[in-house]
C-alpha cells in the first residue's frame, strides 16, 4: 500500500506507526463486523485502557462459584477487588466467592519458616474453638505473597502437609492482585532478595459481605476476640 | 453495514484521542538513567535502580479531572470507601472540580493510593517504587546525588517545616532538580507503589515487647544515615498510610518503564 507520508522524519515515525496500526485494526474490525457481536463486556464494566482490562480479566472460567450472589458489594467490602485468583485445586476464584460466610483471612508464603507456621497455628486455634461451639460454616483463607513459588500445586502440597480440610482456601495470584489485597487488609510486606519476605502478621475477620470486622495482630495471641467477632456476626 | 462503519469511525476517533493523550503525557516525562543509591533503611548495600521515565510534574487537578470524566466510578459520589476514604477530593466542592480559577495546574491532593494507581494505569503508566522516588529525590538543582550536600539538606529542612498552603502553586513553579524534574521537594508528599513495604516498629525506648511479633523476618536494621531527618519524615509518613487514605498534602506522579 503506497503511502505518501512515508518520508517523514524519524521523530514522527513512531506516531505514524501507531496510527497505522489503529487504522489497520479498524479495517480488520470492519471486515469482521457482519459476524455476531463478540462478547466484549467484561465482568466489571469500566473504561480503563484495554490492556489493563485484559490483564485483570484474563481467565473468566467460573465453573466453580460458591458464595452468595453479590449484586453490588458494599462500599467497604474487600469483594470490590476484581482480582482473579487460583486456589489449591487450580480453580479460578474471585474474592466475592467467599461471600455468604464469615472468613478468617491471612497472608503468608509457604516457604516461610518462622512466623507463618505460627499464623496457621493461630488460625487453627480459632477454628478449633469455633468448631467446638458448632460454628463450622466459616472460610479459612490463606493468600500467598510468593507469586513466584506458590502455584496451585505447591498450595495443594502445603494444604496436605497441614491437614487442611474443605473449609480452607489457599489463594495465589499475580503481584498486582497481591499488592492490592495487602493494601486493603493493611498487611505490610516487602520482597527481600526476590524470594524472601518481610511481612506483618495479621489475621483478619471478614463478615459475610466481605467487610473487615476484626483484626488480630501479632503471633501467639488468644483466639478469644476473633472467636467473639465471628460468633457475634454469624 | 452502516452500523459497522459508524462504529469503526468511533473507534478511530477515540483511538486518536487516546493516542493524543498518551503522546502528550509522554512528552512531559523525563528520562532517568540507571544508577544506584543507598536507601535510608537497609544494610549498607547500594540498591540498583533501572533507567525509567518519570513525570516531569506531579499530576495536576486538571489531569485528574479528565480522569474522572472518563472513569465515573472514581468520582467522589461513586467511589467505594475501601478505595478512597471520606477525605477524597475534599477540597473540590461537590467533588466535581477544583474551587480555584483555571488553569487547574496545582498538584492534585486528597487522592488515595487506589485512585493514584488507577490514574497512572489509565494513562499507561504506573506509580514509582520507593527506590525510584528516593533515587531521584537525592538530586539538588545541579547534582544528581546531593546526599552529602549540607546546604541542600538545610533547604530541605526549611521546606519540610513550612506549613501547608491552602492552595498549592502551579506545578511549574516548584523546585527544579538536576534532571529537570519539578516539585520533588517543597511541594507535596507523593504516593509510591510499595508504600506498604516499610515495616517500622515503634522506637525501642518507649515500647515494651509486643511489637516483635508484628513483623516476620524484618530483622532490625538501623538507618544508614542518622542525620537524614527529612528522609525519616518521608519513610515515617509513608509507613503511616493506608491505601484508601486521602491527605491534603499527599499527591503523586507516575513513571513508565523505558522501552528498549
Amino acid at each position: 500500500m503506497e503511502i505518501p507520508f512515508l518520508n517523514l522524519s524519524i521523530k514522527k515515525y513512531n506516531k505514524m506507526k501507531i496510527s497505522y496500526s489503529i487504522l489497520i485494526l479498524a479495517i480488520i474490525y470492519l471486515t469482521s463486523c457482519n459476524k455476531k457481536d463478540q462478547q466484549g463486556q467484561m465482568a466489571n464494566d469500566d473504561s480503563d485502557t484495554m490492556k489493563h482490562a485484559m490483564m485483570e480479566h484474563g481467565e473468566m472460567d467460573h465453573h466453580h462459584h460458591e458464595g452468595m450472589e453479590m449484586g453490588e458489594a458494599s462500599g467497604s467490602s474487600i469483594f470490590n477487588l476484581s482480582s482473579v485468583w487460583k486456589d489449591q485445586n487450580d480453580d479460578t476464584v474471585l474474592l466475592s466467592d467467599l461471600g455468604g460466610k464469615m472468613s478468617i483471612i491471612s497472608m503468608i508464603y509457604t516457604h516461610c519458616q518462622y512466623a507463618c507456621p505460627k499464623i496457621v497455628a493461630d488460625m487453627n486455634k480459632i477454628k478449633r474453638e469455633l468448631d467446638s461451639s458448632g460454628v463450622t460454616g466459616v472460610n479459612y483463607v490463606l493468600v500467598s505473597m510468593d507469586t513466584k513459588r506458590d502455584d496451585p500445586e505447591r498450595l495443594m502440597e502445603f494444604s496436605k502437609e497441614n491437614n487442611f480440610d474443605q473449609h480452607w482456601t489457599l489463594l495465589t495470584g499475580d503481584p498486582e492482585s497481591v499488592m492490592e489485597i495487602a493494601a486493603v487488609l493493611g498487611v505490610k510486606y516487602k520482597v527481600v532478595n526476590e524470594v524472601d519476605f518481610s511481612h506483618s502478621n495479621l489475621i483478619t475477620t471478614l463478615n459475610q459481605k466481605g467487610e473487615i470486622v476484626h483484626r488480630q495482630e501479632g503471633l501467639g495471641n488468644s483466639p478469644d476476640e476473633t472467636v467473639m467477632a465471628v460468633m457475634s456476626g454469624v | 453495514m452502516k452500523n459497522c462503519f459508524f462504529t469503526v469511525l468511533v473507534i478511530l476517533a477515540s483511538s486518536i484521542y487516546v493516542f493524543g493523550q498518551k503522546t502528550k503525557d509522554l512528552a512531559d516525562m523525563v528520562y532517568i538513567p540507571s544508577g544506584s543509591y543507598l536507601p535510608l533503611y537497609g544494610d549498607s548495600t547500594k540498591i540498583h535502580v533501572n533507567e525509567f521515565l518519570l513525570d516531569r510534574y506531579p499530576v495536576t487537578d486538571a489531569e485528574f479531572k479528565t480522569f474522572l470524566e472518563a472513569n465515573p466510578k472514581w468520582k467522589k459520589e461513586n467511589v467505594k470507601s475501601i478505595f478512597a476514604d471520606a477525605s477524597y477530593l475534599r477540597k473540590w466542592p461537590n467533588g466535581d472540580e477544583p474551587s480555584y480559577e483555571k488553569p487547574w495546574d496545582s498538584p492534585v491532593t486528597n487522592v488515595s493510593w487506589f485512585a493514584a494507581k488507577a490514574y497512572c494505569q489509565w494513562v499507561g503508566k504506573r506509580l514509582p517504587t520507593t527506590d525510584e522516588w528516593e533515587y531521584v529525590g537525592m538530586a539538588s538543582e545541579n547534582k544528581a546525588n546531593a546526599a552529602k550536600d549540607e546546604q541542600f539538606y538545610q533547604r530541605l529542612i526549611d521546606w519540610y517545616s513550612k506549613p501547608n498552603p491552602a492552595r498549592y502553586p502551579s506545578v511549574k513553579n516548584g523546585f527544579k532538580n538536576y534532571y529537570g524534574v519539578y516539585g520533588m521537594h517543597g511541594m507535596i508528599w507523593e504516593w509510591v507503589y510499595d508504600f506498604n513495604s516499610i515495616l517500622l516498629a515503634g522506637e525501642s525506648r518507649a515500647d515494651s515487647g509486643g511489637n516483635n511479633t508484628f513483623f516476620c523476618a524484618a530483622g532490625s536494621v538501623g538507618s544508614q544515615d542518622k542525620e537524614n531527618y527529612v528522609a525519616f519524615l518521608r519513610y515515617a509518613f509513608r509507613s503511616s498510610l493506608k491505601a484508601n487514605y486521602s491527605v491534603s498534602n499527599l499527591g503523586f506522579r507516575c513513571v513508565k518503564n523505558k522501552e528498549p
